[in-house]
């Protein structure tokens, strides 16, 4: 049984968790998975590669879970984009081939100005460095290429070696990464925890769709401070 | 841009309708001697008509269209993959399952459904089944790449371009589309030939697949369009695309 009254939501509904749920909220399994959380998206120069200007709204409160998980013993995990220097790993990218071919037939007016998409994520740039504290015991893993966390990356081997099953969804961007990585991590059998209140995406109403989605099929839509609450109970009882 | 110049649906940047005629830096999702057609959860025990998951006459109506576009695209030499689930007897499969669990917990109807046991009527496929077509039967999961062969089929194929058609694009649509071009594949979402298993999480599926995933289109299009391509190739006209 959960300690605390912790809550998951469903299309705006919340939803006591019951027992059978007792092994998503176990604190000794728990992992935080932190997606792209990089100058990439949120550095807050005018040449920021892909600005995710929602993003930066969680960049202290991720800064303050993620210290309360260092505290509890949950690692905390960032997953970075990175591409090799030259801009041939990121092309195929789908979202940026939707992007800048349908870019190019519309009006500048419409589209603004160029994107430098091809600075993305590059190694040893301040787009691939982390725009979030990172803790002495954090892990990095940044050999992300795409918007899954798994694809290419040692994700899953790192939490194999930590023995970890249950992942705590964090980051940017809701619509994108976050949900790739929640079906991905889903089709693991990953337990899944995603604390939307440190997600951002797209836009609101996109946000809402991958949190409808996710809790719908995927995993547990939480409040983080309520999960940190709950993780501290099952603490405090051990 | 496509022969047909044909549209998808576009939020990214304000449009007419929500729809763009589509780029010519997308030429190479045109190709139909690239393209496999991926067909997710048309099982017979979702169209059990004593639990379906969509009303009978909408159910009958994704078959019959689905048998046609997939006779369509046989005619163009394009191959029809037929994705499923078959689960072993033994309940193993659904062990660790999320899926069941989650939906279970929110009062939803558990989908994929969990009798489709390997061997069983409930697991056939809904839609027909020729002769040249595959069939993709270990799919566990939405992600119908995980835990399957599929990839190494697309490859042997020789095939870049996915075509996605079903029931549910909001999970099993998302789940496949998502790993699909994690791996480069280039991605169709047929708009008129996967409806979501919620229909509240249709236009959010559609919505993220557009921005995320690949080109949302109306399958006529694309038959007309492969058609076109196929018609250029054989020579025609000069180049196979404007």
């Amino acid at each position: 049984m959960p300690k605390t009254a912790i809550m998951a939501e469903l299309k705006k509904k919340k939803v006591a968790l019951s027992p059978e749920f007792d092994d998503y909220l176990d604190v000794s399994k728990a992992a935080i998975m932190e997606i792209d959380m990089h100058g990439g998206h949120l550095d807050p120069g005018p040449d920021c590669p892909a600005p995710s200007l929602r993003g930066k709204e969680v960049i202290e409160p991720i800064n303050a879970f993620n210290r309360r998980c260092r505290e509890l013993g949950i690692p905390v995990v960032h997953v970075v984009n990175t591409y090799r220097q030259g801009d041939f790993e990121g092309v195929e990218s789908a979202w940026r081939r939707l992007t800048e071919g349908h870019r190019s037939m519309l009006p500048r007016e419409v589209i603004g100005p160029d994107s430098p998409y091809g600075n993305l994520g590059l190694e040893n740039t301040k787009w691939s460095r982390l725009a979030v504290e990172l803790g002495d015991q954090d892990y990095v893993v940044d050999t992300k290429k795409r918007i899954s966390a798994f694809e290419a990356t040692d994700m899953d081997f790192l939490m194999k070696q930590l023995g970890k099953d249950v992942l705590v969804i964090t980051g940017i961007m809701s619509d994108c990464c976050d949900l790739c990585s929640a079906f991905a991590a889903a089709g693991k059998d990953y337990k899944i925890l995603y604390a939307w209140d440190l997600t951002r995406g797209s836009s609101p109403q996109n946000e809402q769709a991958a949190k409808d989605i996710i809790g719908s099929y995927l995993g547990l839509v939480v409040d983080s401070a309520k999960l940190l609450e709950e993780w501290q109970a099952q603490r405090r009882n051990a | 841009m496509p022969i047909s110049k044909m549209n998808a649906f576009f939020i990214r940047y304000p449009v007419e309708n929500q729809r763009i005629l589509i780029s010519d830096k997308l030429n190479d999702y045109f190709n139909p001697e690239e393209a496999a057609v991926i067909e997710l959860g048309m099982q017979a025990a979702h169209f059990d008509s004593a639990s379906p998951l969509l009303a009978p006459e909408t159910g009958e109506r994704l078959i019959a269209s689905l048998n046609t576009f997939n006779e369509s695209c046989r005619r163009l030499g394009i191959p029809v993959i037929h994705a499923g689930v078959n689960w072993r007897p033994d309940g193993k499969d659904l062990v660790q399952a999320g899926f069941s669990k989650i939906q279970a917990f929110n009062d939803l109807t558990i989908y994929p459904v969990l009798t489709m046991e390997k061997g069983t009527k409930a697991a056939e496929f809904a839609t027909e089944v020729k002769a040249g077509d595959y069939r993709l039967t270990a799919v566990k999961r939405y992600n119908a790449f995980e835990a399957t062969d599929l990839e190494f089929l697309l490859k042997v194929l020789n095939k870049k371009v996915i075509v996605l058609t079903g029931l549910g694009c909001d999970c099993f649509g998302l789940g496949t589309g998502f790993a699909g071009i994690c791996k480069d594949y280039r991605a169709f979402l047929a708009e008129d030939l996967f409806p979501a298993k919620d229909p509240e999480l249709e236009e959010g599926a559609k919505r993220v697949f557009s921005l995320f995933i690949g080109l949302v289109v109306e399958s006529g299009s694309l038959l007309e369009e492969w058609h076109l391509q196929k018609a250029a190739k054989a020579g025609k006209g000069g180049k196979a695309n404007a």
